[in-house]
């Protein structure tokens, strides 16, 4: 009759441990919640950052220039060979082209500024397109052509920002010394420009004094040798501080090396400013105007970066400029980046070498490691006896799973190439070499998707008299396929990702074609990445991002497709 | 010599010992079992009932540490012998099992799948033969008959269960097991059951294992009481429940420990 009291404290007892239970529990869910939160900044983080690099390279600009294709260049006899064809000076038609639309330009060094507009490999295809149709010769043809990469950057405006601003002042223009035009107009015409001007100068100079002081920072800790030498140079850019200061207040400017270009176009022409003062600015022709009268409406084009540090010199974007204006350069979607294959020259390289090599190596792989995964997790999982031998294959399957990838692919040079002296940098090699490196993965889901199947299916199926081979066959595989096929599909996902094996069996050579067979000089899509990703120029960046992002994509879709798979034969009992 | 083989037993087992690993689970079983009749396994959980019934179809010969010693006869043929092949052996020794567990696949399938195998029909329209008099007998005919194609695992559990009766008799088996059957189906479900396995009895031997004693009293003609690995008692059913030669069978009954 004691025994009533007891039921009362745990209750009490209960009561009084709830809130903390709670709380707990809604500690956990708060920290579940800033993981996941968490883990999409991140994803949304690097999808954005690529996104945004990689945006601009499924655009590009291309010309659109009249092109004659002069007989005299291709095929001066008249042969209609195509052998003799082939051999035309086709870079002199599209040069010839170029020059056509500016006959101003004279001089060789200008000459060769000039064509670098276009890359010497469009002759290829300028070629390719004359030997399909010989009918072509003689007549005028549009020159499609991309632009050249560093001019593509700038018309971008991933070089330097093109700041334009229309003006519709009345100028005047004067003639003076050779290539020298000045412009005149009311005072205050080109305040605007100068106080941009003197701002930057004063920014510069800011700049400047910024470096003196963190030098002079340094120089307590300095040896005296060195602190003698950093005076020095602080003393330097302290005078060169002052004079850009004071150079920024004169009354007229003259622009020097390490100021802004001042492009002004007016009448089809463009003219650098040297001089500017309120009511007159003096400057170099860039492309000549078509007359002298007086003018009425004009343009200035502002680039901030100055010439000397960049690769696109003021003339060569003053062209540009001139070509868009004339219609002659459009911006469309960048083919060429999905229909080629790998190239020197950014404005021509594309990922279909890489997408299809790529693809040959994963169907190797495919064929290599799926049938020998699930065959080996089938007999492992329900015909291998369970004793010393067994285990100590599975413990090596599980270490196979870990070990780095670079390893196989070592394996691969070694036995692949060295000893079976298979064909190097071939998708058959790389599907190997990768399947060596997915089979482990295979063989693990595999497993675990067979053992999850109830053992009622295999007492139901022996228990009608089915065999072994026909239980697991009629019954249990088809029930474990969902988990084989993830698995399956996730081990070829990460090879489809997989770059260090197949640096190692030469799949990182420059290769230019898109590969015909699986024993066809080949690389993959990573490792196209990793290409460009260590090429110099600028203009890779942004293909470099691209590429990824294509990547990506193909890695949703096989993943899409596994979770599409498993849904599908997802049955239950 | 006719007289004797229809009197003799369907299964006879002599001397049966099973262990596994180390562990005896059978103690010198020896029991004879007559065919066309029902008879019913009792006895605590762990005694050894079910181990017993899945020896009569070699179904421990899955398990790997599993050893069966002693002679287990089916129409006085060793099914231990070398030349047995358990598949054959389990055609004519169907088995029914305690959770309902069909295929899945279609109704039709799940009937079909053993004479499939088996190679029991020559075309489509013997094995649908086959389906339709398996689930008449089943006594599911009824009510599947417009839902053939219809996923075998969608029916109910006690539909579910005839299914896989009807499965089992598709191969047409000479003896059926059956362990606990009705153990996770409600009592009209039960109760279809014991009716159907009253049905069959006119054909097969019945061996069944069950953990309700009215079960056993309403639906077999024989029992057998194992306790501890042993097989404690067996005879008619009547004697069994009403006069038991055992104390341990006595107190089992009477629900003294169990």
């Amino acid at each position: 009759m004691t025994e009533p009291v007891k039921p009362l404290s745990t209750k009490v007892r209960i009561a009084a441990s709830l809130p903390r239970r709670y709380r707990a529990e809604q500690r956990f869910r708060l920290y579940g919640r800033a993981a996941i939160v968490l883990a999409i900044s991140a994803l949304a983080l690097l999808l954005f950052s690529v996104g945004a690099q990689g945006f601009s390279a499924f655009s590009i600009y291309r010309f659109n220039l009249p092109l004659h294709l002069d007989a005299k260049l291709i095929d001066p006899k008249g042969t209609e060979d195509p052998a003799i064809i082939a051999k035309g000076r086709y870079r002199k038609l599209i040069q010839q082209a170029l020059s056509d639309a500016f006959p101003d330009v004279r001089s060789r060094k200008d000459k060769r500024q000039l064509y670098a507009l276009s890359t010497g490999l469009n002759s290829v295809s300028l070629r390719n397109r004359v030997v399909e149709d010989p009918s072509l010769i003689g007549t005028a043809i549009r020159y499609t052509a991309p632009l050249s990469d560093d001019l593509d950057l700038y018309l971008k405006g991933e070089i330097t920002q093109r700041h334009f601003t229309n003006e519709a002042t009345p100028l005047t223009i004067d003639q003076g010394p050779a290539k020298i035009l000045t412009l005149s107009g009311s005072p205050d015409t080109f305040s605007a420009i100068m106080d941009q001007l003197r701002r930057s100068r004063h920014k510069a100079a800011t700049r400047l004094d910024a470096q003196a002081a963190k030098l002079r920072e340094n120089l307590q800790t300095a040896t005296a040798e060195v602190a003698k030498i950093q005076t020095t140079r602080i003393e330097e850019l302290a005078t060169k501080a002052d004079t850009m200061r004071k150079d920024a207040n004169a009354a007229t400017l003259t622009l020097g090396a390490n100021d802004p270009s001042i492009l002004l176009g007016f009448h089809k022409g463009f003219i650098k400013a040297t001089e500017i003062s309120p009511h007159s600015l003096s400057g170099k022709v860039l492309r000549p105007p078509t007359s002298m009268q007086d003018v009425q409406n004009w343009r200035v084009l502002r680039l901030d970066l100055p010439e000397r540090a960049r690769r696109v010199s003021d003339q060569q974007a003053v062209w540009a400029e001139s070509l868009l204006q004339a219609g002659f350069l459009k911006r469309s979607f960048n083919a060429v980046f999905f229909t080629n294959a790998d190239s020197r020259e950014p404005e021509l390289a594309g990922i279909a070498g890489a997408m299809v090599g790529s693809i040959l190596t994963l169907l190797a792989t495919m064929l290599a490691a799926v049938p020998i995964g699930i065959l080996a997790a089938i007999y492992l999982e329900e015909f291998a006896p369970k004793n010393r031998l067994t285990d100590f294959i599975e413990v090596n399957i599980n270490n196979l799973a870990a070990v780095p990838s670079i390893i196989f692919g070592l394996l691969g040079l070694a036995v692949f190439l060295n000893m079976f002296h298979m064909p190097r940098s071939a998708p058959l090699v790389g599907g190997l070499v990768l399947a060596l490196m997915t089979l482990p993965v295979i063989i693990i889901a595999s497993r675990a998707a067979i053992k999850a199947v109830p053992p009622s299916i295999r007492e139901a199926a022996l228990g009608v008299g089915a065999s072994k081979t026909q239980t697991v066959f009629d019954h249990v595989l088809p029930l474990a396929a969902p988990g084989i096929l993830t698995g399956t599909i996730i081990g070829l996902a990460r090879a489809l990702g997989e770059t260090a094996p197949l640096l190692m069996i030469g799949m990182v050579a420059f290769i230019a074609d898109i590969p015909k067979s699986l024993s066809s000089p080949a690389t993959a899509m990573p490792v196209q990445i990793y290409l460009w990703a260590s090429s110099a120029e600028r203009s890779w960046e942004s293909r470099t991002a691209a590429a990824i992002i294509i990547l990506l994509l193909l890695m949703i879709v096989l993943n899409l497709t596994a979770v599409f798979l498993r849904h599908k034969f997802e049955r239950r009992w | 010599m006719q007289a004797k083989a229809s009197s003799a037993p369907k299964v006879r087992a002599r001397n049966v010992n099973v262990f596994y690993g180390s562990k005896q689970a059978l103690f010198d079983v020896n029991l004879d079992i007559p065919d066309c009749s029902v008879t019913s396994f009792i006895g605590p959980s762990g005694c050894g009932k079910s181990t017993f019934l899945r020896c009569i179809n070699r179904m421990n010969d899955t398990i790997d540490i599993c050893r069966v010693e002693g002679d287990i006869h089916l129409d006085g043929l060793d099914i231990y012998a070398r030349d047995v092949d358990p598949v054959i052996l389990r055609a004519s020794v169907g088995m029914v099992f305690q959770k309902p567990n069909p295929f899945p696949k279609s109704i039709y399938d799940n009937v079909a799948y053993g004479p499939r195998i088996h190679g029991l029909a020559s075309n489509t329209d013997e094995l649908d033969g086959i389906v339709e008099t398996s689930l008449k007998r089943a006594g599911l005919w009824d009510e599947v008959a417009d839902r053939l194609d219809e996923p075998g695992t969608g029916l109910s559990g006690g539909q579910q269960q005839r299914l896989v009766i009807a499965r089992a008799i598709a191969v047409r088996p000479e003896v059926i097991l059956m362990d606990e059957p009705c153990s996770a189906l409600d009592p009209i479900a039960t109760a279809k059951i014991e009716e159907l396995i009253d049905d069959l009895r006119a054909h097969y031997c019945i061996i069944m294992v069950t953990h309700s004693m009215a079960q056993a009293a309403r639906v077999s003609q024989n029992t057998a009481f194992f306790h501890l690995g042993k097989l404690v008692e067996a005879g008619p059913t009547e004697q069994i429940f009403t006069n038991p030669n055992d104390t341990r069978t006595q107190d089992y009954i009477t629900g003294r420990f169990g």
